[in-house]
């Protein structure tokens, strides 16, 4: 009887890490994956407004600076 | 700048965006593109990323009157550029444009002009773009992210003094005498007039709008209405030289002059002595695009009526000396050096300025 606690024990120990992990899983794959070229692609479709709002997707979708030129020409 | 900012849409401003009554529309409206998608890609084909550029199209339904005059603004249409070419070229000023001149001026330097939200809701796309207040409209235009993004190498750096070794203009206060304290909304939308160029724009500033002529101010009584205002309360300013098309750009080093000499076009500025300020044009500055020489070149003048944003009450024009009195002959009248000469002109250039030059008997020697 002491044996089939302990089992039971580990077992629901096991099914709450594994249905942890799926979580932690499904939230980081819903966003976006990197394709083989480079560019990024999600697993379901954004809006305009799901991308522009959001600084973390927007950083890795445009990343660098992108300084104007040297003051040289205007009046 | 980061190049995720430009797009971006978040914080107070990004909320302020949303809720507003453009941020209320859809972004597709405006900006084409697809509004759901897998990729960015894809969200972004078909994108347009400067909507008023058809502003007719885009801005017609709220903005119509401002459309509609700004249509015609020189802001918009660069009307100066094909008035001079033309003259230069054919000899009138509205002649017959070459069709591969305006092809390739809308190449290589029609991104200058304006559109409604260069100045209301981005930099401009010649100072690489990027949202200023996360795709806020805003009304008066930001002096450094919009104004000075284009006008910045002159008007900017002298307005702000940023010019070695010499002072911000006077009527520089940090976030109070910007650029629209004198510049008005309706000069820059334009008053649906067409305009050959800018001097001939009806909105114009002028100093004599805020200031009069004072009492007893025998200097003022001397030369009021005959000296350009610049004459004595402006600092030397940068000149240019030698740009060419093609991609080269301005060739000559540019350099820092104070000039004064006679006014070429007293319909636009009713002023005797002006200001004048060297311009980047040459013979072959249009040689890459086919144009080999410029046969008129001489008809008007490369040395050009300006009005310098560096205006001081105390200059070297109206410096005292010892005894506290403006030393006339000393600082102006027996100053060679700040009247445009015929020394000063180089040999290729000298039938152009015929008429701005000052010559030894129009040269105002003595006291």
């Amino acid at each position: 009887m002491y044996k089939v606690k302990i089992f039971s024990f580990h077992l629901q120990r096991a099914f709450v890490l594994i249905i942890a992990g799926a979580i932690v899983l499904f939230l980081s794959c819903t966003d976006k994956s990197e394709k083989s070229d480079g560019s990024t692609a999600f697993t379901e479709k954004l809006t305009c407004e799901g991308c522009h709002t959001d600084q973390e997707v927007l950083q890795k979708l445009a990343p660098g600076i992108d300084e104007p030129p040297p003051s040289s020409g205007g009046g | 700048m980061e190049r995720w900012k430009k797009v971006a849409i978040v914080g107070s401003d990004g909320e302020a965006f949303l809720s507003s009554v453009h941020g209320n529309q859809s972004c597709v409206n405006c900006h084409g593109g697809k509004r759901e998608a897998a990729s960015m890609e894809e969200a972004h084909e078909g994108l347009i990323r400067n909507p008023s550029e058809n502003p007719e199209k885009y801005c017609n339904g709220c903005h119509a009157d401002i459309v509609s005059k700004h249509l015609t603004s020189i802001h918009r249409t660069q009307q100066g550029y094909f008035t001079f070419f033309s003259l230069r070229y054919d000899g009138t000023p509205h002649g017959v444009i070459p069709p591969d001149f305006t092809s390739e001026f809308n190449q290589e330097c029609g991104s200058c002009h304006t559109t409604c939200g260069q100045c209301h809701i981005s930099v401009p796309v010649t100072a690489r773009g990027g949202l200023v207040k996360a795709h806020n409209f805003y009304k008066t235009p930001d002096m450094t992210k919009n104004c000075t993004a284009c006008h910045g190498s002159r008007i900017g750096d002298e307005y702000l003094g940023k010019n070695e070794g010499l002072k911000a203009d006077v009527h520089w206060i940090p976030n109070f005498k910007t650029c629209d304290f004198c510049h008005t909304g309706r000069e820059m939308h334009g008053d649906g007039r067409e305009y050959d160029y800018k001097l001939q724009v009806r909105d114009m500033p002028a100093c004599e709008d805020c200031h009069n002529r004072g009492q007893n101010n025998s200097y003022h009584d001397m030369h009021w209405g005959k000296l350009s205002c610049s004459v004595c309360h402006s600092q030397p300013y940068r000149n240019c030289n030698s740009c060419h098309v093609g991609g080269e750009g301005i060739t000559g080093e540019p350099y820092f002059k104070f000039k004064i000499g006679k006014n070429s076009n007293p319909q636009d500025r009713s002023y005797q002595w002006v200001t004048l300020r060297h311009i980047p044009i040459a013979r072959d500055t249009y040689s890459a695009w086919g144009f080999s020489t410029l046969p008129f070149y001489d008809i008007m003048p490369t040395w050009k009526y300006t009005m310098p944003h560096n205006v001081q009450k105390i200059t070297p024009q109206t410096e005292p000396d010892s005894t506290a009195v403006i030393a006339c002959a000393g600082n102006c009248h027996n100053n060679e050096e700040i009247f445009l000469r015929p020394s000063d002109l180089d040999p290729g250039e000298v039938n152009a300025n015929g008429a701005v030059v000052v010559k030894d008997d129009e040269w105002p020697v003595g006291p």
